[in-house]
């Protein structure tokens, strides 16, 4: 499954809505429920876990990709 | 991961459910829903869910305008933790059990796990009351309280932290962030433990166990048999569905228990594995244990609680809520502008806080007989008559904070307008200021 496969699956939107410039203020589905989906979802499909800081900073999906990445994955 | 999509493609089609199952916690329970509803769905039992917010257990029991009481759900699900409870946590259990009789539901208590921090370190265990023996004397009244009733089961949170592995079930990040205590793995463990006891309430288990002749099974059919299912031995090539018309149990009630690739028909077949060690685990798994006891007409009266239940006046009075109100200063304006870009549940709609605009703003600060909440919520005056920001943390939810809160606004400021913007989450901030008689003004 593909970075863009689990943001899409776990926000339930189109993968085509997957951009860097998505995030928690245009993705209606966004919700602070949502979040917690892709946080456990990323963390289960990347094997890793985020710390309260990356969790709460992470609003956009180009944040998200920047966690992973300084965490060693490439997304 | 395959759980959580699969709940969201259920949640598309359009399966009626069947059951109505609602949950109150200490704590953010929402993921236990897809483990539970898949599960359930599995068994042919589709559920909806009505979640609650986090830690208002008592409120939500004894207010009968509370979102449950409005539902008054099939199931209630309740899962307290000392954590957050500490000493109220039977009051809780007892407000369940007077929610679950008036709203005629199911109730079915998670069993507190024990809790990590240990009062008196490594010499807890040996404590009259130390942590773990207070925890487990909790735990046992509400065994003892539930146990024998016809309308009420428990499960455990301690099987589910202890199957998973303490190391793994907790998420520390999670319960900062959401008050979400336990891993995906712990809520997985919850949700097979309440689907095995809904499975049964609702006759879903099969009541037919049968038997290949001759393929070794006999120690899987004695348990099968110690847990109260009937068990049939079928001859060679007979069918699964006339063992079942000949023993006088619907075939869909009827499981084949097999080793090999024999031919149930329609029945669903339990395949066991080639290594017998494992046999336990895979008939445990399959949910073929899971069995309510036959009715005992000799069984000893049931033990009920003999504690009053509390009212919600008393309970809301006994937690002794302060709120100060404060007027922004530099040490809080961060945390201020953080709150109120997430509180999504209390808020007018405020998306984010601009502390620069010409504004009057003040900082909500919170607590309790449980501990301190610090900055929980912030509100905003314009022009000394339009309150514009009005928002809360959902951690001091439920506790009258924003009776408080308004009270003091209007014995300081007299009477003013709400700017209110609807959003998809934040009606209970509408229907909280409805109901107060507060003025609102719309905005788009």
């Amino acid at each position: 499954m593909t970075f863009t496969d689990v943001v899409a699956g776990a926000l339930d939107v189109d993968p085509a809505h997957v951009t860097d410039d998505a995030g928690q203020d245009t993705l209606s589905s966004w919700t602070s429920m949502r979040h917690i989906q892709l946080i456990v979802m990323l963390e289960e499909a990347y094997s890793l876990s985020f710390d309260y800081e990356e969790i709460a900073g992470a609003r956009t999906v180009r944040e998200v990709r920047e966690v992973l990445r300084a965490k060693g994955v490439e997304v | 991961m395959d759980t959580r999509l699969r709940w969201q493609k259920i949640g598309r089609t359009d399966v009626r459910p069947v059951v109505r199952v609602g949950l109150l916690a200490s704590y953010t329970i929402d993921p236990l829903v897809p483990h539970l509803g898949v599960a359930l769905h599995d068994a042919g039992l589709p559920v909806a869910f009505d979640t609650a917010p986090y830690n208002q257990i008592v409120r939500q029991c004894l207010d009968d305008t509370s979102e449950m009481a409005r539902v008054k759900p099939d199931v209630l699900v309740v899962a307290p933790r000392f954590e957050e409870l500490g000493d109220e946590l039977l009051t809780a259990v007892d407000a369940a059990v007077s929610a679950a009789r008036r709203w005629g539901s199911f109730l079915v208590v998670v069993l507190p796990a024990v809790p990590e921090d240990r009062a008196y370190g490594q010499l807890d265990d040996g404590r009259a009351a130390g942590t773990a023996a207070t925890a487990h004397e909790a735990r046992e009244t509400i065994r003892a309280e539930l146990a024998g009733r016809p309308d009420a089961w428990v499960v455990d949170a301690e099987r589910a932290v202890r199957a998973v592995g303490t190391a793994k079930a907790h998420h520390a990040a999670m319960f900062k962030f959401a008050k979400i205590p336990y891993t995906e793995a712990v809520f997985g463990e919850l949700g097979g433990q309440l689907a095995g006891v809904l499975r049964a309430v609702h006759g879903l288990t099969p009541r037919l166990v049968v038997v290949e002749s001759g393929a070794g099974l006999e120690e899987p059919a004695r348990w099968l048999r110690e847990s109260g299912a009937r068990i049939v031995v079928r001859a060679e090539g007979e069918e699964v569905a006339d063992v079942a018309a000949r023993e006088g149990v619907p075939v869909e009630s009827a499981v084949l228990l097999t080793l090999g690739e024999a031919a149930a028909g329609s029945a669903p077949v339990l395949r066991l594995g080639g290594k017998p060690a494992g046999w336990r685990d895979e008939v445990t798994r399959s949910g073929l244990l899971d069995r309510l006891p036959a009715p005992d007409r000799t069984a000893p009266r049931v033990r009920h609680s003999t504690r009053e239940t509390v009212s919600l006046d008393d309970f809301m009075a006994g937690l002794n809520v302060e709120v100060d109100l404060e007027p922004v200063g530099p040490d809080s304006a961060a945390k201020v502008v953080e709150v109120v870009s997430r509180a999504k549940d209390f808020t007018l709609g405020t998306e984010k806080l601009d502390l620069t605009e010409d504004r009057e703003v003040f900082a909500v600060r919170v607590r309790d007989k449980f501990g301190q909440y610090g900055i929980s919520g912030a509100v905003g005056i314009t022009g000394g008559t339009v309150v514009d920001v009005f928002s809360l943390s959902c951690v001091v939810l439920g506790k009258g904070v924003e009776d408080v809160v308004l009270q003091r606004l209007r014995a300081e400021h007299g009477d003013l307008v709400f700017r209110h913007r609807a959003t998809p989450h934040n009606q209970i901030t509408a229907g909280f200021l409805t109901d107060a008689g507060a003025r609102i003004e719309e905005i788009p």
